[in-house]
């Protein structure tokens, strides 16, 4: 839940990067970092397993600026796609305000994306928190794989697999190359923006 | 946020945003072209601030290692600010303390930290009178000094809570390893007041 401190003028946000396992998450928050590090004090911070898989989860806090007085604070987090791992997953979703939901274009991961934005849906549940109401963008992550050669899902399949009823706000993206990375964010931290205000007022 | 006040507020949310993540910020691969601004009054405590933050997400030791040696490092250029100074002495000997303690550390401390990190900004701050900064600094002196209170109480306390059976040898080096560091740490934030309390008499006299 986002903090807010009408003394210092303070809110805080949460937006967690969720997805299946290698779908890209972690390459998006790295990209983000990479573009943003030299203007903020912070560092990422990121727990692997040897094989360079993400263990808990990654961290990205930064400081967006004053927006109508109040200081906005930004934490980014990505959970672990691996399905092993999903109490930790569960956890990192506690609080959550914002998601932006890395979906793997490749065609051989359509049933891993369906699989992972169900356990996405049963842990928000957990939290008593609804997928319709909470802000939510899709990335259609890993579209330069049709370059090489490799198939890749069109973005009617993958709109129709996870965001048929939702219509949310979804981007194709190439977080390897940075293609569509940084507004996803930046829609993904709006909304969540507009939905704390709403809440606020 | 008041309702009349953000009318505007998705527009300046997007500017936020557009500013924040201009595409015409260097990459990471490119020579930078960015110019850093003249550092206003202030800046120095960025980085602290950052630090802060993540100790408020997570105390481990590399956060509060960064913690006090950026306080350290913030003591020279605050010299001359008897306030700041004071305060920033004060982070330091609550850092050090929590560096010392970890999990057994006054629940409160972080709390304090955060308290008095505010406080520096505040007088760091060149629209506060010298007699605000001065009412600013009495009260966080108090409320530290109410801390150390509460941390003696609790070494105080902790005999009489002690188990009824015989400690075993073990458990007998850890309790005097703990008194150890407590006696460390009564010494040490009685010289950080001792030099506090000579700071504020000589504020009081300036």
């Amino acid at each position: 839940m986002s903090f807010i401190n009408t003394k210092t003028k303070e809110v805080q946000v949460k937006v967690v990067f969720v997805g299946p396992g290698r779908g890209g998450k972690t390459t998006n928050l790295e990209y983000i970092f990479s573009r943003i590090r030299h203007r903020i004090q912070s560092d990422m911070v990121s727990i692997k397993t040897q094989g360079d898989r993400t263990l808990f989860f990654d961290f990205l806090p930064f400081e967006l600026g004053a927006i109508k007085g109040y200081q906005v604070k930004t934490q980014l987090y990505t959970v672990p796609g691996q399905v092993k791992y999903n109490a930790t997953r569960k956890l990192v979703l506690k609080g959550v305000d914002g998601i932006v939901f890395v979906a793997d274009s490749a065609v051989d991961r359509r049933e891993n994306n369906i699989r992972s934005f169900e356990n996405l849906r049963e842990n928000l549940g957990f939290y008593d928190i609804d997928l319709t109401t909470i802000p939510l963008v899709f990335q259609y992550n890993k579209r330069d794989l049709a370059t090489q050669g490799i198939p890749i899902l069109d973005v009617n399949t993958l709109e129709s697999d996870l965001n048929a009823q939702l219509k949310a706000p979804s981007f194709t993206a190439s977080a390897l190359t940075g293609d569509n990375v940084i507004p996803t964010v930046k829609k993904a931290i709006a909304i969540t923006m507009v939905a704390t205000r709403d809440k606020l007022l | 946020m008041d309702k009349n006040a953000n009318d505007t507020f998705a527009f300046d949310l997007e500017n936020r945003l557009d500013d924040f993540f201009s595409d015409s910020l260097s990459r990471p691969d490119e020579p930078s072209t960015v110019q850093e601004p003249p550092a206003p009054r202030g800046r120095p405590l960025k980085s602290l601030k950052s630090t802060l933050l993540a100790i408020d997400w997570e105390i481990t030791d590399d956060a509060l290692a960064a913690f006090i040696g950026q306080v350290d490092a913030l003591e020279g250029p605050y010299e001359t600010d008897k306030v700041a100074h004071t305060l920033l002495r004060m982070l330091r000997s609550l850092g050090r303390y929590v560096r010392t303690h970890k999990a057994n550390a006054h629940p409160d401390t972080i709390k304090r930290i955060m308290a008095v990190y505010s406080a520096l900004e505040r007088a760091v701050d060149d629209q506060l009178s010298p007699r605000e900064k001065e009412k600013l600094l009495s009260a966080e002196v108090s409320a530290f000094r109410q801390l150390k209170q509460q941390i003696v109480a609790s070494r105080a306390a902790r005999p009489t809570a002690a188990p009824t059976q015989q400690p075993s040898a073990q458990t007998l080096l850890a309790v005097g390893a703990v008194i150890r560091a407590i006696h460390d740490l009564e010494s040490r934030v009685t010289a950080e007041l001792s030099a506090i309390r000579k700071d504020l008499e000589r504020l009081g006299k300036s």
